[in-house]
């Protein structure tokens, strides 16, 4: 088994608060190992245009506390085509790169199995989940997570104090694009009095969230907060329903992008810097096409390939929690 | 699990006319019906809730697909005729059968993501 001498890393999609403490973690930990590494930057957009630079342990000095990703990030139309694809190859075997370390999400990681595929070996792959939705089945934990539910809560928690303040009905759209994550912990850690997600439809009928609006206006509740989650979306409209059905003010927020930045929590820095050096390990003990994930309290690795094609409902606790929690 | 990505399920209100705040209601998706259909509606409900009082909901039966016209009053309005109403309320949907079976079909496609 060949070892390996030089790695590529890049982060692609979606940016996420951690991901600096991930590639710091990949550039220290495979330097330590005489390994060497070039950035790619903007993604994979940036690898097919050669976009790079030389990494080395000054490169990811003081990043540890940043948000975003020193390296940017971008979606690639190009890259999922067989051109693309190729191209990419040329642009590695040229800087003579053994593998590939990506972050980001699931699109991220089947773009990268693409390539290892389409390089017929030659190249190999690493994926680090790093996505603040939290919508990889096969990890119990992504990079960016805890700072965007953090992030969300604290921006419910100051919603709330002029919510009541004007006796108003309050819906905050979170992030999560087609999961409920970040919605479930903002809505129980912040005393929500509901939560619609995408997986869980029937306790988010508007009709009984109506119901429910009324009934607590009539008991004397001085606020009403919703959380709506992104893959639901129509915030705005759906606050112009509830104030026409009920008489009730209603006003939307989407808090957007702001749960994307800031500086990562301590759980994020952590569990990035870890999941980073992980990636290196992998490589160094010459598996193949991996995906570092954090499943029953350990790190470890998974084909890349089973990762994606596992699924995982969405756990009944939440639900049952936040039902339990409703003030009857 | 259910993958329903909407915040409804079979019973989606796409119109509300309010008396008690003189607030009117269209749901975002039929912003895009032809602006004489759309005048119509709000002038067929408002007229109907300026007249009788009360809360309108108009609600597509997304099972049967037509619309369903409900009235409805607050708990302290004691001076609504709830009979009158619901009289009046019969009467404004023989009235414009034609209008509220296109609004019907167009929901149907529309809210089912199939336009």
């Amino acid at each position: 088994m060949e070892r390996i001498r030089k790695i590529g890393v890049l982060t692609s999609g979606g940016d996420a608060p951690g991901m600096n403490a991930a590639i710091r973690g990949v550039v220290r930990c495979a330097l330590n190992n005489g390994v060497d590494v070039i950035g790619f930057q903007r993604g994979f957009s940036g690898l097919l245009d050669d976009e790079y630079r030389e990494m080395d342990k000054r490169s990811v000095s003081d990043i540890v506390d940043r948000g975003g990703t020193i390296l940017f990030t971008s979606r690639s139309k190009e890259f999922y085509e067989k051109s693309g694809q190729l191209k990419a190859i040329e642009v590695l075997k040229k800087h003579n790169i053994d593998a590939l370390v990506t972050l980001g999400g699931d699109g991220t990681f089947r773009g990268a199995l693409e390539l290892a595929e389409t390089s017929k070996g030659e190249i190999n792959v690493v994926g680090i989940p790093a996505t603040i939705d939290l919508d990889i089945a096969c990890t119990e934990y992504t990079i960016g997570f805890d700072t965007a539910i953090n992030t969300a809560m604290e921006g419910v928690d100051r919603i709330r104090d002029t919510s009541t303040s004007h006796e108003r009905c309050s819906i905050v759209e979170v992030m999560g694009r087609n999961a409920g994550y970040i919605a479930a912990y903002t809505g129980i850690s912040t005393g929500a009095e509901d939560i619609i997600i995408p997986e869980y439809n029937e306790y988010g009928d508007i009709n009984k969230i109506i119901t429910r609006v009324r009934i607590a206006n009539k008991k004397g509740k001085k606020h009403y907060i919703i959380i709506n989650a992104e893959g639901i979306g129509q915030s705005y409209d759906m606050a112009k329903m509830i104030e026409t059905m009920t008489g009730i003010e209603t006003r939307a927020t989407i808090l957007g992008h702001l749960q994307r930045g800031g500086t990562p929590t301590c759980k994020d820095r952590v569990y990035a810097s870890i999941m980073g050096c992980k990636s290196v390990e992998v490589l160094l003990e010459g598996k193949k096409n991996r995906l570092i994930v954090y499943k029953d309290g350990e790190f470890s690795d998974v084909d890349i390939k089973d990762g994606l094609s596992q699924k995982k409902p969405f756990p009944q606790y939440f639900i049952k929690t936040a039902v339990e929690l409703e003030s009857k | 699990m259910n993958q329903q990505k909407t915040y409804h399920n079979e019973s989606i209100p796409i119109i509300v006319s309010n008396s008690y705040i003189k607030k009117y209601y269209l749901d975002n998706r039929l912003e895009i019906l032809p602006k004489e259909i759309k005048n119509k509606l709000k002038e067929v409900f408002v007229t109907f809730t300026e007249n009788v009082g009360g809360i309108l909901v108009v609600i597509f039966d997304n099972k049967n697909y037509n619309l369903l016209l409900n009235i409805e009053k607050n708990d302290d309005d004691i001076g609504f005729d709830e009979i009158n109403a619901n009289y009046k309320l019969s009467k404004l949907e023989n009235e414009n059968i034609e209008l509220f079976e296109q609004i019907a079909k167009f929901c149907k496609f529309k809210l089912n993501g199939l336009v």
